[in-house]
C-alpha cells in the first residue's frame, strides 16, 4: 500500500522485524525494537494528522500558506479557493494526488476543522465536506457572516 | 533494549533507541541508495519522534442518531489502531462507545486502554481536544458553536448550541483530540 495520501497501516512498514543475533553496540546496529516501534509510531501518526492545512484571509481574500501530507517532495499548488461572500469560502483538492511511488492516488477530505484566527468574541467558523470540497462559513454571534483569516485543518 | 510502547502513549525520540543512543556510522556509506548512513537514520527517527509527540491520538465525525441523522461515526483514525481494525458507520467500538444523552449533547467514551507496539495494554489518556460542528454532504450546520465541554483521560463531552450559550442543537461534529 502506498502512502499519503492513502494512510497505511502497520503491515505496510514491513513485518515485525528480529534481531539476527542480541545487539551487541546500540549506536551502531540498529535493534528491531526500534524499527518495529518506528514502523508502529509512524503508522498510528499517519491516520491522525491531518493530511492538508490551509491558512486564508478572507478578507483579501487570499491564500496565506498550505501544506499536504501527500507533497513531501514537491508543491502540489495551492487549493482551489473561492470566496463566494462575506464569510463564506469553498476550497477544493484534486480527486488525487502522487504518492511516493509517482502513483495517482484518489484523496476525499471525511473531515475538516476550521478555527478564526482573527476573530471578535463570538466570531466562529464551521466546515461542510462534500467530495473535493470544503464550504467554511464564518459567523458572528449574532449569526451574521463575517469575513476573518480561518485555519482549515484536513483530514 | 527500547523500552517504550508507542501510540497510545508519546514516545520520545530517547525512547526510540536503547538509552536514547545516537546512531553512529559502523563504515562510512558510500552509496546512499544502497545504504542507510546513521545520519539519515537519526532524520527517521528525530521526525518520528516529534511526530509522536504532536499528533492527535484521535480524531473522528460522529453523527447522532436524531435530528435527521443516523447515529454512527462517519470517520475516524486512532493513532493506536495501526491495523485499521476499527469499523465506520457504527457509534461503537471495541475501544470506544458514543452516547447521545440529548440534542446536541454526546459523550464519547473509551476504554481505559489499548495495545501497545508489543500488545500489551497501555493507558489512553487524552489531555486536550477541540470540536467543531461539522456539516456533511455539504450541508450548512447554521450558526452553531460546538463546545467542548470536558475532556477527561478517557472521556469527551461536546455540546453543540445554537449560537453562544443557545439552544442545544443536533449536528454532527469533528473531534480531534491530544
Amino acid at each position: 500500500m502506498p502512502g499519503f495520501p492513502r494512510i497505511p497501516s502497520r503491515s505496510a512498514f514491513g513485518p515485525t522485524f528480529q534481531n539476527v543475533r542480541p545487539v551487541k553496540d546500540p549506536a551502531r546496529e540498529l535493534d528491531a525494537a526500534t524499527m518495529n516501534l518506528l514502523a508502529w509510531q509512524v503508522a498510528g501518526a499517519g491516520r491522525t494528522v491531518p493530511q492538508a492545512w490551509l491558512t486564508y484571509d478572507g478578507s483579501i481574500p487570499s491564500m496565506v500558506d498550505y501544506r499536504e501530507a501527500f507533497s513531501p517532495r514537491v508543491d502540489v499548488g495551492i487549493p482551489g479557493n473561492v470566496k463566494n461572500g462575506t464569510g463564506d469560502y469553498t476550497f477544493t483538492y484534486a480527486a488525487t494526488y502522487e504518492d511516493e511511488n509517482g502513483a495517482e492516488v484518489s484523496f476525499a477530505p471525511s473531515m475538516a476543522i476550521a478555527a478564526v484566527q482573527n476573530g471578535a468574541a463570538g466570531v466562529e467558523a464551521t466546515a461542510a465536506v462534500s467530495g473535493q470540497t470544503i464550504r467554511v462559513r464564518v459567523r458572528n454571534a449574532a449569526g451574521t457572516f463575517v469575513d476573518g483569516i480561518v485555519l482549515l485543518l484536513v483530514w | 533494549m527500547t523500552t517504550d510502547v508507542g501510540f497510545p502513549v508519546r514516545t520520545w525520540r530517547t525512547g526510540l533507541t536503547d538509552d536514547g543512543v545516537a546512531l553512529v556510522d559502523e563504515v562510512i556509506a558510500g552509496d546512499p541508495r544502497k545504504q542507510v548512513s546513521a545520519g539519515l537514520m537519526e532524520l527517521y527517527l528525530w521526525q518520528v519522534g516529534g511526530l509522536g509527540l504532536a499528533a492527535p491520538l484521535a480524531a473522528f465525525v460522529y453523527e447522532p442518531g436524531a435530528g435527521g441523522f443516523t447515529e454512527r461515526i462517519r470517520w475516524g483514525a486512532f493513532a493506536w489502531d495501526t491495523a485499521n481494525l476499527h469499523v465506520m458507520d457504527t457509534p461503537s467500538f471495541t475501544w470506544f462507545a458514543a452516547t447521545r444523552h440529548a440534542a446536541g449533547d454526546y459523550q464519547f467514551d473509551f476504554s481505559a486502554t489499548a495495545p501497545g507496539v508489543d500488545g500489551s495494554a497501555q493507558a489512553i489518556a487524552f489531555v486536550g481536544g477541540m470540536a467543531r460542528p461539522q456539516g456533511i454532504s455539504g450541508s450548512d450546520p447554521g450558526n452553531l458553536r460546538a463546545e467542548l465541554e470536558r475532556v477527561d483521560a478517557n472521556s469527551i463531552r461536546v455540546r453543540v448550541r445554537a449560537q453562544p450559550g443557545g439552544a442545544l442543537t443536533e449536528c454532527p461534529v469533528a473531534v480531534a483530540v491530544w
